[in-house]
C-alpha cells in the first residue's frame, strides 16, 4: 500500500498529465485549498471533474461511483489522497 | 429552537436518499438502492417535442415516483402535501418540526445556499429533509451535503415555491405508518419486474431500450437544432449532466442499479443476480463513456458529423447491452417463485 505522502504527489502529476496543464509543476499545487473554487494554482471545472475520477479509479484501482461524492473527494489533493488511502485499506477491487 | 436527533447520511440520489433517511429515522434499516430498486426507477427516454427546443434525455423516472412507487410496495404509507399558499407551508412544516417530525420537501436546488456558489444550479425537483429550526434558519439534512446544514427561511421559501416546469409547490411529505412486517422478497420483484417492463416493452419508441436506440440515431440531427456551435456545445454537454452530474449516482443511475441487484441477490437467495450486478456496474461504466466522450467533443468544440456519429456507435452499443441485459433479467424474473 502506498504512502499518503506518495500518493499526493502522484495525484498532483495525474491531474496535470489528465488536464493537459503540462507548464505547472506538480509542486505549485496546494495539498488543502479547493482544486474546484479558483483559489488554488489550478482550477477544475465540473467536465474535469469527471475526467479526474477515471483518472484516479484507473490509477489507484478505486471506483467513484457517484458524482455528489466525486466533488467532495476531488475538492483538494488532500481529499483525494484520502480517499485513495481508504479504500486501498479495503482491499484491491477486482480487475 | 426545535432540534429532531437525526442520522445524517450522504446518498447517490436525492429523492431516494431523502426517502431512505426518512425511514431510517423512523426505524427501518433501508439502503438507498434498495429504496431505487424496490420503486423501479431506472429508466431511459428520449424525448422530442414541439415544446421543447432541443432534444431531452432522461434516466429515470419522473420525480415523485419513486416516492409513489415505494409506497405502495412496501406497505409505507406517506403524507404528502402540495400548497399554494407560502405561508400555510411554512406553518405546517413548523408545526411538524416541532413536534419532532422530520418532513422531506422539494425545493430548487440553486436557492440552497449553503452549497458553494460554483455548485448551484437550477434544478426545481431536488429533495431534501429538514429536521429543525432555530430563529429564522432551518436545519437541513441535504444528502448532496455532508453534514447538517442551515438555511434561512427567506431561501427556503424560494426554493420551495419555485417556478417552472415541475415547481415544488412547497411539497411535503413523511411517513405515518411502517408496517412491522415488510414484504422485501415480494418488494424486489414487482421493482425488478417494473423495470423490465419500462426499459423493454413500453410500446412507444422513445422510452426504454428503443428510447436509447432512438438516442443513438438522432443525435446526427442536433445541429440543426443549434443556432450556433456554442448552443450546441452546450447541449452537448448537458449530456454529461443527466447522466453523471444530476443526482444520478453515476452512469445514468446504472451504478446504483447494479447495487440494488447486489442486494436483491441476498434478498432473493439467488446468487445469479450477483453476476446480473457485475454487468450492470459494466454497463455503467459504458454510460460514463458516453458522458466523458460528450464532454469532451462539448469543450473542445469538436461537434462535426462524424464525432456525433461516433458518440452514437458508443449509445447504440449501450442499447444493445441493455436490451440484452433487460431480456436476461426479464427470464430470472419469470422464474422467480
Amino acid at each position: 500500500m502506498q504512502d499518503l505522502q506518495e500518493i499526493k504527489r502522484e495525484t498532483k502529476k495525474l491531474i496535470l498529465e489528465t488536464l493537459n496543464m503540462d507548464p505547472i509543476s506538480p509542486d505549485d499545487i496546494r495539498d488543502d485549498v479547493s482544486l474546484l473554487s479558483g483559489e488554488n494554482t489550478i482550477k477544475i471545472d465540473s467536465i474535469d471533474v469527471l475526467e479526474v475520477v477515471v483518472a484516479i479509479q484507473r490509477k489507484f484501482n478505486v471506483r467513484i461511483n457517484d458524482q455528489n461524492h466525486a466533488r467532495m473527494i476531488v475538492d483538494t489533493v488532500n481529499t483525494i489522497a484520502e480517499f485513495v488511502v481508504s479504500q486501498q485499506q479495503q482491499g484491491p477491487l477486482p480487475r | 429552537m426545535s432540534q429532531i436527533v437525526f442520522s445524517h447520511a450522504m446518498a447517490a440520489h436525492c429523492e431516494s436518499g431523502t426517502i431512505t433517511a426518512l425511514l431510517n429515522h423512523h426505524g427501518l434499516h433501508i439502503t438507498e438502492p434498495l429504496v431505487f430498486g424496490i420503486a423501479g426507477g431506472l429508466f431511459f427516454g428520449y424525448m422530442k417535442t414541439p415544446m421543447l427546443p432541443f432534444p431531452s434525455v432522461f434516466v429515470r423516472t419522473r420525480p415523485g415516483k419513486i416516492l409513489d412507487n415505494f409506497s405502495k410496495r412496501s406497505g409505507i404509507r406517506f403524507i404528502r402535501k402540495r400548497y399554494s399558499d407560502p405561508e400555510k407551508a411554512e406553518r405546517e412544516l413548523d408545526a411538524l418540526i416541532d413536534q419532532g417530525q422530520p418532513v422531506g420537501i422539494q425545493v430548487d436546488f440553486f436557492f440552497m445556499d449553503f452549497f458553494p456558489s460554483w455548485h448551484r444550479i437550477h434544478i426545481n425537483v431536488h429533495f431534501l429533509n429538514i429536521i429543525g429550526r432555530e430563529g429564522d434558519q432551518y436545519l437541513v439534512s441535504d444528502s448532496y451535503y455532508p453534514v447538517i446544514a442551515r438555511i434561512s427561511r427567506e431561501a427556503l421559501r424560494k426554493g420551495r415555491f419555485a417556478g417552472g416546469s415541475m415547481a415544488p409547490k412547497g411539497f411535503m411529505f413523511y411517513p405515518v405508518h411502517v408496517p412491522a412486517e415488510i414484504d422485501m422478497p415480494g418488494g424486489v420483484k414487482k421493482g425488478m419486474r417494473n423495470t423490465v417492463f419500462n426499459m423493454l416493452k413500453i410500446p412507444l419508441p422513445f422510452l426504454g431500450v428503443k428510447g436509447i436506440r432512438r438516442f443513438a440515431d438522432k443525435i446526427t440531427e442536433w445541429p440543426k437544432y443549434a443556432r450556433d456551435n456554442d448552443q450546441l456545445a452546450h447541449e452537448i454537454f448537458r449530456i454529461n449532466i443527466l447522466l453523471e452530474d444530476q443526482g444520478t449516482g453515476g452512469g445514468g443511475f446504472r451504478f446504483i442499479y447494479a447495487s440494488f441487484l447486489r442486494e436483491a441477490s441476498g434478498i432473493l437467495k439467488e446468487p445469479i443476480l450477483e453476476v446480473y450486478s457485475k454487468r450492470m456496474m459494466a454497463i455503467g461504466d459504458d454510460w460514463r463513456n458516453v458522458s466523458l466522450f460528450a464532454s469532451r467533443i462539448a469543450k473542445k468544440r469538436d461537434l462535426g458529423l462524424e464525432r456525433l456519429g461516433e458518440m452514437g456507435n458508443l449509445i447504440r452499443a449501450n442499447a444493445d447491452l441493455e436490451f440484452s441485459f433487460f431480456s436476461d433479467l426479464k427470464q430470472v424474473v419469470s422464474n422467480l417463485s
